[in-house]
């Protein structure tokens, strides 16, 4: 089996098919500021989950800063949270 | 509890038992805490904030957790504390979606939606200060 990488040049408006229900389509091919930028469609089932590559790695990024999380943090934020409801039920009576 | 997570969490994906731990101070926060490894996450059932917030599941995700509707599932999300803490951030794109009945955890990036990975936990006037967090006594009596 293995993986095989194919290159292929498509215009705005033409398609590739992966597998047998998944459709990617180049919407449009744009150049801003000097910087090309490419709309894709994606056609697949609902169930497919399709995310930017990046995203990944902002999620990896929040949960590395995330688990630096103290003792003192924890208390500060259930005093916090203390005063928000404090305030809102103030605000509300 | 006891927490099992397959995969890992995006960064951590060597670590796969947890356990959600409640904390001595009063409040919605609960550590979810590693049992192999030094590591703590702050997290926090997202409605206690946003009351509106819901995403939909895909059967994907339902089977590998182990439930038969998002219903069923407990949800949290993950709290990054900056040095103030009133700045506080909670990640809504990926929550944390647990089978409350086997302790299955997944972190589950959400498809279509607009929520965003860090959304401040406290309202503005909390976040200015204007509030009085400090030396404000909530408990004592109001006129």
């Amino acid at each position: 089996m293995g993986w095989s990488v194919l290159v292929l040049t498509r215009r705005a408006g033409e398609s590739i098919v992966i597998a047998d229900d998944i459709k990617v389509t180049v919407v449009s091919v744009d150049t801003k500021a000097g910087r090309a930028y490419v709309k894709l469609g994606i056609s697949a089932p609902a169930d497919l989950k399709v995310f930017r590559e990046e995203i990944y790695d902002e999620i990896k990024r929040e949960n590395e800063e995330a688990s630096s999380a103290t003792l003192k943090d924890f208390a500060a934020l259930a005093r916090a949270w203390k005063q928000m409801k404090w305030h809102v039920q103030g605000r509300s009576e | 509890m006891r927490i099992m997570c397959d995969d890992g969490l995006p960064g951590f994906e060597n670590v796969n038992s947890y356990e959600l731990v409640e904390p001595d101070e009063p409040g919605p926060f609960k550590w979810l805490r590693a049992t192999t490894a030094d590591l703590a996450f702050i997290v926090v059932d997202p409605r206690l904030f946003w009351p509106d917030y819901s995403f939909d599941l895909t059967s994907a995700d339902l089977d590998s957790l182990g439930i038969s509707c998002k219903d069923e599932a407990a949800v949290y999300v993950v709290v990054t504390v900056p040095d103030d803490p009133l700045l506080a951030t909670a990640n809504l794109f990926a929550p944390l979606v647990v089978n409350p009945g086997s302790g299955r955890l997944k972190q589950i990036p959400l498809r279509g939606t607009s929520y965003p990975l860090s959304a401040y936990l406290f309202p503005e006037e909390v976040r200015q200060g204007k509030v009085g967090l400090v030396g404000a006594c909530p408990d004592a009596p109001r006129r």
